[in-house]
């Protein structure tokens, strides 16, 4: 194969495997990062990147294959011992206990003791080090729960710092980062790099493999696929992963706009997370709304859908005043809100793909018969939509939290339509999700239009906004700051009202 | 073959497999000996067991902390009150078990009051309404013992060929909570709320109204328990719940419902609760100490819950 060994790596694997019942994971992947590079891991959801890392990280057992450190074979038995040889990993998932403070996260674990007590000034002090180290704003005493999701993030890379580090994981790290803190965690990662730290990156984005990668391995249903250097050719890597061509991301949507169905005016938040917008949306348009997070882009959504308290302002929805109703009488009136985290609010992952897809259907003819449920009307309703969606495995009764990432937002996509709704609210609708599935949704987003519905995109990912709306309107501290249409919608106009203005 | 390995993955399967070992055990130390007897007087007290079991299971199914501690008081003053406002006439059955009903009713309101009102968590607002409940059955009964209508004594004591009436009627019940359970909107939303509130508040579903009627039904349910127990320990008395409380957690977990949520059924509180009898009655037969039964006791469901969730967690 191609894993180029002329270099001495710093970890290396070689034939490893992780079989799963029923599954095989992993199906005896080689490959080896040196030391000082970047090496990206490229390849669909389910490929197997995840279960490379976690083997990595310690938090996993191979079934088969060896991890050879500085050339020496090693084990790793658990996380605590893969840190203890400098290995750490900063997952989508965080392990910080939220109602403890920075410092004490950052020694959970590793806690020093003065004759059996916590050594707290020093834990605090050492802990100030790490975090002037990285530039970090974070405050030793904040606690956790309190934090955004980037500065949790933050948190948990510093994790990685309270030993001598030699390896460095990281699993989609910007997926929730704005474009600002994500120039910092560029350069900590150059820092890191000169330092000669190997530093293994999982990403999606085509963005940050030009910028930071110095190597990409490919993996493909729990193999690998090919290591390429910097430099490659995107549809090279596309193609890699998929095993096949795509054409094109963003399809092109040929809707014809009409009448206003939903229309916001003057909201305000009972938290002021929004401050005075208004906005409508009319049949058959895509309206994204893009800004940093919390600047209200998703908060107005949320607030018109039930979901937050309304201080003042109204939302109608075909002419109809629904200021301040509940989600479930919002989804009657025809407004579907798919919320951002697909685990957090979004799907209940340890029951069956077809309880997932009618949860909101449940109360609703054909599905409700009376009191009771219409089993063989629920399982029909959740086949077709599966079909629709292609789900991959094609098993309903299968439970979520078995299916890959991808997989796992077609599942929640394939929720809002069984209800019959003219305003689909879609939040953050590819985080985490591979070409080829995002792709997909892209497609589905773009049919939902041309069939004359109104669409709302809440979106972090500015190519997405870019593409894919026909207005496009941008949110800074609560505010509508700008608003842009058709062709006046460039990357350059979005983001320039992104941020604070240096001089008005 | 399918079928079959679907049936051995039930989760309840175990709760029955050790309640048929322990009775075959206890058979065979008495060779045979009044087996059936056994098995009778069992399906009696698991009955009683099954009754604020079901109530139990639906609260613990709502989520990570959601727990009815108020059982063994609600069966105290729903009993006190209902033989004393019966006082012993057989005309006021009816009525009687009304008035236990209505207890429930009030009891399930306080609860789910000092849980949404008072946003205390439900393990403490059960416990502490418990308090007050019970001080009511004292204040109430004075330490009176009134019999029961001699039809209720009568009817909660009938077998038919050696089953008791009241088992089949409590199995044709379990039977109906199993439909609701599975088959109804109002089922499926307590399952989903168990696993993520958020998701279900998102889809829709009216989850503080199911919320309540769940704490209300378990407070009906374990009402009704100390409506039918009294009958059958020819009256009320103050203590008469004491062992429900552990016995309805302990039934629940046994039969294979998850302390976590999401994951709960029925059959199982069967199984388990005729294992809870049938492991007291061995180790009685067996001639042990208190002490020794206690703890073999422990071990034992300790043993039990540990298979039982092995299995559960491998079929993932």
């Amino acid at each position: 194969m191609t894993a180029a060994t002329s270099e001495p790596a710093l970890i290396e694997v070689r034939g490893l495997s992780k079989r799963y019942p029923g599954v095989l994971a992993l199906d005896d992947v080689s490959l080896g990062v040196r030391a000082g590079e970047v090496h990206v891991l490229f390849g669909e959801n389910g490929a197997g990147k995840s279960t490379l890392i976690s083997i990595l990280a310690g938090a996993n057992q191979p079934t088969a294959g060896e991890i050879r450190f500085r050339g020496e074979p090693m084990r790793l038995a658990s996380v605590h011992d893969a840190r203890a040889r400098g290995i750490s990993a900063v997952f989508q998932e965080f392990s910080l206990v939220p109602q403890m403070t920075v410092a004490e996260n950052l020694f959970l674990g590793a806690e020093v003791t003065v004759g059996g007590l916590l050594a707290k000034r020093r834990l605090k002090r050492m802990a100030v080090e790490i975090i002037d180290r990285l530039g970090f704003p974070l405050k030793p005493n904040a606690r956790v729960e309190t934090l955004t999701r980037s500065e949790q993030q933050m948190v948990e890379i510093a994790k990685a710092f309270r030993a001598e580090l030699n390896v460095l994981i990281l699993d989609e790290p910007t997926a929730s980062l704005t474009e600002r803190e994500t120039d910092q965690l560029f350069e900590l990662v150059a820092r890191l790099k000169a330092g000669g730290v190997g530093i293994i990156y999982i990403t999606h984005r085509m963005q940050e493999i030009r910028r930071i990668a110095d190597r990409i391995t490919v993996l493909r249903d729990g193999k690998f696929v090919a290591t390429e250097e910097a430099g490659v050719a995107e549809g090279r890597l596309i193609e890699l992963m998929t095993g096949r061509e795509i054409a094109e991301l963003f399809p092109e949507v040929r809707s014809e706009i009409g009448d206003v169905r939903l229309t916001i005016a003057d909201l305000t938040t009972a938290r002021h997370s929004v401050d005075a917008a208004s906005l409508d949306v009319r049949a058959g348009e895509i309206v994204g709304l893009a800004g940093l997070v919390g600047s209200g882009k998703s908060e107005v959504m949320r607030a018109a859908f039930g979901l937050e308290r309304i201080q003042s302002g109204t939302v109608h929805l075909d002419g109809e005043d629904v200021t301040g109703r509940k989600p479930g009488e919002m989804m009657d009136r025809g407004l579907f809100y798919v919320p951002p985290d697909r685990r957090d609010e979004g799907l209940v992952m340890i029951r069956p793909v077809r309880e997932n897809i009618t949860l909101p259907a449940l109360a609703e003819p054909p599905l409700a018969k009376g009191l009771g449920l219409d089993r063989r009307a629920e399982k029909r309703l959740a086949t077709t939509l599966a079909e629709r969606m292609e789900l991959r495995p094609m098993r309903i009764e299968r439970t979520v939290d078995h299916f890959s990432g991808g997989n796992q937002q077609k599942v929640l996509l394939a929720k809002c339509l069984t209800r019959e709704t003219k305003v689909y609210v879609f939040d953050e609708p590819t985080v985490g999700v591979d070409v080829g599935t995002r792709a997909a949704i892209y497609r589905f987003i773009a049919d939902l239009a041309e069939r004359g519905a109104a669409v709302v995109l809440i979106s972090s990912d500015l190519p997405e906004i870019l593409h894919m709306s026909h207005r496009a309107i941008v949110f800074y501290r609560g505010r509508i700051r700008a608003e842009f249409e058709g062709e006046a919608i460039t990357e350059e106009a979005l983001l320039s009202h992104f941020f604070e203005r240096e001089a008005a | 073959m399918k079928a079959i390995t679907t049936f051995f993955r039930q989760p309840w399967l175990f709760a029955f497999a050790a309640a048929i070992a322990v009775w075959i055990a206890t058979a065979a130390f008495t060779q045979g000996q009044g087996a059936g007897e056994v098995l009778s007087v069992a399906f009696t007290f698991a009955t009683f067991f099954v009754i604020v079991a079901i109530g139990q299971m639906f609260v613990v199914t709502l989520g990570p902390g959601n727990v009815d501690l108020s059982i063994p008081a609600t069966m105290t003053l729903a009993g006190t009150v209902s033989m004393k406002i019966m006082d012993g006439l057989n005309w006021m059955i009816l009525p009687g078990y009304l008035i236990a009903v209505a207890v429930g009713v009030v009891v399930g309101v306080l609860n789910v009051g000092l849980i949404r009102v008072l946003r205390i968590p439900p393990i403490i607002a059960t416990l502490s309404s418990s308090f007050i409940i019970q001080s009511a059955a004292i204040w109430y009964n004075r330490g009176l013992r009134v019999k029961p209508p001699t039809m209720l004594a009568d009817f909660t004591t009938a077998k038919i060929a050696g089953m008791p009436i009241l088992a089949l009627l409590v199995i044709l019940i379990a039977a109906v909570m199993h439909v609701v359970l599975n088959r109804t909107i109002y089922g499926r939303t307590v399952i989903a709320i168990g696993q993520n509130a958020r998701a279900a508040r998102l889809a829709g579903l009216e989850v503080n109204r199911v919320r309540f009627l769940t704490y209300v039904m378990c407070a009906v349910f374990a009402a009704s328990c100390g409506y039918v127990l009294a009958g059958f320990s020819g009256g009320a008395a103050l203590n008469m719940g004491q062992e429900y409380l552990l016995a309805s957690v302990a039934v629940v977990v046994i039969g294979g419902t998850s302390v976590a949520g999401g994951f709960s059924n029925i059959p199982g509180l069967w199984g388990a609760a005729l294992f809870l009898f049938l492991l007291v009655t061995m180790l009685n037969t067996f001639g042990l100490g208190a002490g020794v039964r206690l703890l073999l006791t422990g071990l034992i469901i300790i043993a039990v819950i540990t298979l039982a969730g092995g299995s559960r967690s491998s079929e993932r």
